[in-house]
């Protein structure tokens, strides 16, 4: 099982991953909060489970889809209802890629 | 008259026999929540007027015609603001209805308000809301539970009839059991998902938040059933309230000991032993059993809450609706975080994929233990409500609170908690677990429990 101290590179890194911003006065409280809950979950690695399949979800329905015809959506104006930044009726993004 | 004391069928049947009007019924709970707001905070969003012009015009012909009931803010209602309890969505109007909603609105119910909860439900206190905690009704200097901690205060203190809450992992139990409530946690997949803001999608549930266990059964009845838009929905028509036992006669019921940890308080213990008594004297037969022991679960459960967190989460950009991430409060950011770190490169195995296994353990245990018991009982929680503040940097507050919920919720098995009995004014649930699709065994035991007991009678003194 792995260690389970979480440092502050370690949290940079997920903070980008998870696109959150963290004050750098908050940095050290969190790591050591995220610390201690991963110290709990490493009593997993207690448990043998070798031949044990994982579970996903519990009532075991797989690959359910839909028939492929239209129906009821939401209208345009009411998708974009929401949003702060609209654009001829789209929604306005930041720029993946820059010029 | 205050008809928002009220149980469920009673206020049915008031409205029904024209003994009152739905609209009167509306207006008496309104005036509570104008009373009582100020104390408990148990609503983000009150619909009075809309609730009120609702009320006007009624089809008797419908199970709930002219009911107001409490809506936890999870639940997508078009048109009305939905927060979760979280700043992040704080202007956000519903561009559609969840399931629940609308068969609760085609059934002919009013929804009176949204109720507050742990922020994104994440919590077992509703202390972590952005809008500020609510207040046990029993004692407001305690906490009611979590996260469907506004629906129970709302229903503890007759603010309402009757109320919908939601349950990843004790939400709907452990408030229940902390405000002196009954909560009705389905088997998973019992009860449309789709329009439930998402927390952990293999184990979100639905559920009633009631003053009696018909109350309960009845709601249940009404929103549960097959829906193609959720696709863990189990393909089968709505649950049908069973008849009754007349007792518990050659039924086996399991007490695990592992339910009484060591820092269970000993008013919990006492309720719960006595509840084991009152149902001995009912026919059935107590068996101790020898359960996987919890703190695994809770492992599992925080490795898969988190992961499914942080993949959930990550729609919530602000470009579509709502505030930026930077919008998102502390307990949030601690969830996402670790769940981003489980599901991370070289962590996944170890930690998502180790915690799905130890699932099918926990899970491959509960068959085992039905076997020898129809049905699995414990205290919902090991404490009573405790003081507010009790959360205060507290990384693990939830998972220790509802460690006796946990594998229960992992395995997809439905739960009831009721009223069993009080310490030091607080009131104690015990929770009755069933096999899966087996809500009938678990109402029909807690009826059984509640019609020989007076717990849900007594009332907070507010």
């Amino acid at each position: 099982m792995s260690s389970s101290k979480i440092s502050l590179d370690q949290l940079r890194h997920i903070a980008k991953l998870a696109r959150l911003e963290i004050k750098p006065e908050q940095e050290n409280y969190l790591a050591e909060q995220l610390s201690e809950t991963a110290a709990y979950i490493d009593v997993l690695g207690e448990l043998d489970t070798k031949n044990v399949e994982p579970t996903y979800q519990t009532n075991h329905l797989k690959n359910i889809t839909r028939d492929d015809v239209i129906g009821e959506s939401l209208t345009q104006s009411d998708a974009l209802s929401q949003t702060k930044d609209a654009y001829n009726g789209y929604f306005k993004t930041q720029a993946t890629i820059k010029k | 008259m205050e008809l928002n004391k009220l149980t469920l069928i009673d206020a049915i049947k008031g409205i029904k026999e024209k003994k009152f009007s739905s609209t009167e019924l509306v207006s008496d709970c309104l005036t509570k929540i104008e009373q009582l707001e100020p104390t408990l905070n148990a609503f983000v969003t009150v619909n009075k007027d809309q609730a009120l012009e609702q009320s006007k015009n009624i089809n008797f012909d419908k199970p709930l015609a002219g009911i107001p009931i409490a809506v936890k803010d999870n639940f997508c209602i078009k048109g009305i603001r939905t927060t979760a309890s979280s700043k992040l969505l704080d202007k956000y109007i519903a561009q559609y209805t969840s399931t629940v909603v609308q068969k609760l609105l085609d059934a002919g119910a009013i929804v009176i308000g949204k109720t507050n909860m742990d922020a994104w439900a994440h919590g077992s206190s509703t202390e972590t809301s952005d809008y500020g905690p609510t207040k046990n009704p029993w004692n407001p200097k305690h906490l009611p539970g979590g996260s469907s901690g506004g629906s129970a205060a709302s229903v503890a203190s007759d603010e309402v009839v009757t109320s919908i809450g939601s349950e990843t992992a004790g939400s709907i139990r452990q408030p229940s059991a902390w405000c002196g409530t009954v909560g009705l946690k389905p088997s998973y997949g019992r009860v449309s998902r789709y329009g439930v803001i998402a927390m952990g999608s293999s184990m979100d549930c639905p559920g009633p938040i009631t003053k009696t266990v018909d109350d309960a059964a009845l709601l249940l009845s009404i929103i549960s059933g097959h829906d193609p838009k959720d696709a863990t929905s189990i393909p089968q028509d709505p649950w049908q309230i069973p008849t009754g036992l007349k007792d518990l006669k050659g039924i086996k019921i399991g007490l695990p000991k592992a339910y009484f940890p060591d820092q269970m308080k000993p008013a919990v213990k006492t309720a719960v032993l006595n509840a084991c008594e009152t149902l001995k004297k009912l026919g059935a037969e107590i068996i101790e059993l020898d359960v996987l022991d919890p703190k695994y679960a809770i492992a599992v459960y925080t490795v898969l809450q988190r992961s499914e967190v942080s993949s959930n989460l990550a729609r919530f950009t602000g470009i579509r609706y709502g505030e930026p991430r930077s919008a998102f409060g502390d307990e949030a950011i601690r969830r996402i975080m670790l769940g981003t770190y489980t599901l991370s490169s070289g962590y996944y195995d170890a930690y998502y994929l180790q915690a799905q296994k130890v699932r099918t353990l926990i899970i491959q245990d509960f068959d085992k233990q039905f076997q020898k018991v129809d049905a699995i009982i414990g205290p919902t929680s090991p404490t009573t409500a405790l003081p507010l503040g009790a959360t205060e940097g507290q990384s693990m507050f939830g998972e220790l609170e509802d460690m006796l919920v946990e594998p229960s919720t992992l395995a997809g098995l439905p739960g009831i908690s009721v009223p069993c009995g009080f310490g030091d004014g607080l009131p104690v649930g015990l929770q009755i677990i069933t096999p899966q699709l087996r809500e009938d065994l678990a109402v029909n035991i807690a009826r059984l429990f509640e019609s020989n007991t007076d717990y849900h009678l007594q009332h907070p003194k507010l």
